[in-house]
């Protein structure tokens, strides 16, 4: 019998992926524990947001996409009669450039309570506060909750985008490269979060910041090419790698 | 779903165009010849006096002006809706009509005033009794006069013709102005398409539509404006040859364009932004 932390959410089993005639990802088997934080590193153009975009089915919407293999969540196979808009309930995600809605801090937050069909004043200031308080912004907004995100740092407004995806209370939850704009100590204020986080979901992170997914991450996964080259515990993958490339990528001289 | 070089996309583009370009010729030419031999044959050409004053009793009346094009104006902003946010970009019937818009988005106002005095009003009749056929028309309330009913069809057939592929256009550009992460940022909170378009996609993009109707109406009014003024001009004994009409369509046509300028102007850079 296997414990909570042990059991994989997410399994993918084979994964081609091609845009028109190029294929970007071959042949990649994997598996997410829950309550983990996996991480996938690699140079640019690897694949990373290709591969973390499939797994919530948003490739859909990228014309001549086109895919083989097996996407298990929970055991289901995400096949073409899935319900999309359920699933992305349950996996969210966070891009590497915050996108904020057009409306007040408040509304950008309860936006998916809303869409679920949420109206209560009550439950929605509820949703709101713990979210914010998750990730530890309601301090600096408490006051200015319904002016728009405009006039918060880039960092706030990446913390923002979390609470904001945290408030659905999804099950897994994709970082693909979220500091990649933030300055140092926006992103270690994201890196402790992403921590912390790992008491209430499953979190996937693409990074091409070596240190980043070695402070993060229990379980790495090493793409290059679009291959997945190496894939396993953080702390193997960066001391004692298997593979020859693996090893040159961690210590600097490749990608 | 096929993949395509873009070379092979770029020699299928051309196909359609030609398509699209064929199939319009083809009702062009046919019609003009099918005028030309009725009028040969002394059919039924209407003489150059009939067209005239039907025309003049047709652009004298502003409601019709503006209720056809009003109505045009929103098939074509549903028909956008459908082409963009339904139908794949790789769809034929889309690339299609997409080129068949390109084509007669081209084409200046006046030439569809000629086209409307040459062939819709040669078939006006033919066209009401198509009309009246179709079940549902029984509910419209017959207009008195004869002269009207049929003038009516034909020139709500050239409002239609003259502004929906332009609101279709300058929609679709709209929709395609509110950048992929805004849909992404909804969709991956859970969001349906249907929530993602009237939520983020139809707030952002509001402006540039209703700039896009102000423009294809003011095409419109600019081309009675210019058939009211000819008909007057040539045909009436009015000191001066301008009427009350042709000033008001002109004005009309002119406040629109500004306005839908001006929208641009003042609230264009706001969904820039988010691109």
């Amino acid at each position: 019998m296997l414990s909570e932390k042990e059991q994989s959410i997410l399994s993918i089993r084979n994964l081609n992926i091609w845009y028109g005639d190029a294929q970007i990802l071959s042949s990649l088997s994997f598996e997410v524990q829950q309550k983990q934080v996996t991480a996938f590193i690699g140079p640019a153009n690897c694949g990373k947001s290709t591969l973390v975009r499939c797994l919530n089915r948003l490739n859909d919407f990228v014309p001549n996409f086109r895919s083989t293999g097996e996407i298990l969540f929970k055991g289901v196979h995400l096949g073409t009669s899935t319900d999309t808009t359920a699933l992305r309930k349950q996996i969210g995600m966070v891009f590497r450039r915050p996108v904020l809605f057009r409306c007040s801090i408040y509304e950008n937050v309860a936006y998916g309570a809303r869409i679920s069909g949420v109206n209560q004043a009550a439950h929605l200031d509820t949703i709101v506060e713990k979210n914010l308080r998750k990730t530890g912004l309601w301090g600096a907004v408490e006051n200015i909750l319904d002016e728009t995100p405009e006039q918060l740092s880039r960092g706030q407004q990446q913390l923002l985008c979390i609470a904001r995806a945290l408030a659905v209370d999804p099950e897994v939850l994709i970082f693909d490269e979220p500091c990649g704009e933030l300055d140092p100590i926006e992103t270690v204020k994201i890196e402790t979060l992403v921590r912390d986080l790992t008491n209430e979901c499953t979190l996937i992170f693409a990074t091409n910041k070596r240190r980043q997914a070695a402070r993060v991450s229990d379980v790495a996964g090493f793409l290059y090419g679009g291959e997945l080259i190496e894939f396993g515990a953080t702390e193997k993958i960066f001391t004692n790698p298997q593979d020859n490339r693996t090893e040159q990528y961690v210590t600097g001289r490749l990608g | 779903m096929n993949s395509m070089t873009p070379r092979a996309e770029r020699k299928q583009k051309i196909v359609l165009q030609s398509i699209a370009f064929i199939i319009l010729g083809v009702a062009f030419v046919g019609l003009w010849h099918e005028l030309k031999d009725a009028r040969a044959t002394g059919g039924q050409p209407a003489s150059e006096a009939i067209l005239l004053s039907a025309l003049s009793s047709l652009f004298n009346n502003l409601y019709v002006v503006l209720s056809m094009s009003f109505l045009a104006i929103l098939f074509g902003i549903a028909f956008a809706f459908y082409l963009e946010e339904w139908l794949p970009a790789t769809n034929w019937i889309r690339r299609l009509i997409e080129s068949l818009v390109a084509i007669l988005t081209g084409i200046p106002s006046i030439a569809y005033g000629i086209l409307a005095i040459l062939i819709f009003f040669s078939y006006a009749d033919t066209l009401k009794e198509a009309i009246e056929a179709f079940p549902l028309s029984e509910n419209i309330e017959a207009i008195p006069s004869q002269i009207e009913t049929t003038v009516f069809y034909a020139e709500a057939l050239t409002f239609i013709l003259m502004v929906m592929p332009l609101t279709i256009k300058t929609t679709q550009e709209a929709l395609r102005s509110v950048a992929t992460p805004i849909r992404e940022a909804a969709y991956v909170l859970g969001a349906s398409q249907w929530q993602v378009l009237t939520r983020q996609v139809v707030p952002i993009a509001f402006t540039r539509i209703l700039a896009g109707g102000c423009r294809s109406m003011s095409r419109a009014f600019a081309m009675a404006a210019l058939l009211v003024g000819i008909y007057t001009w040539h045909y009436t004994t009015e000191p001066g040859g301008m009427s009350g009409s042709f000033i008001l369509f002109l004005g009309v046509a002119l406040f629109l364009s500004i306005f839908s300028s001006t929208l641009i102007w003042v609230y264009g850079s706001d969904s820039a932004q988010h691109s």
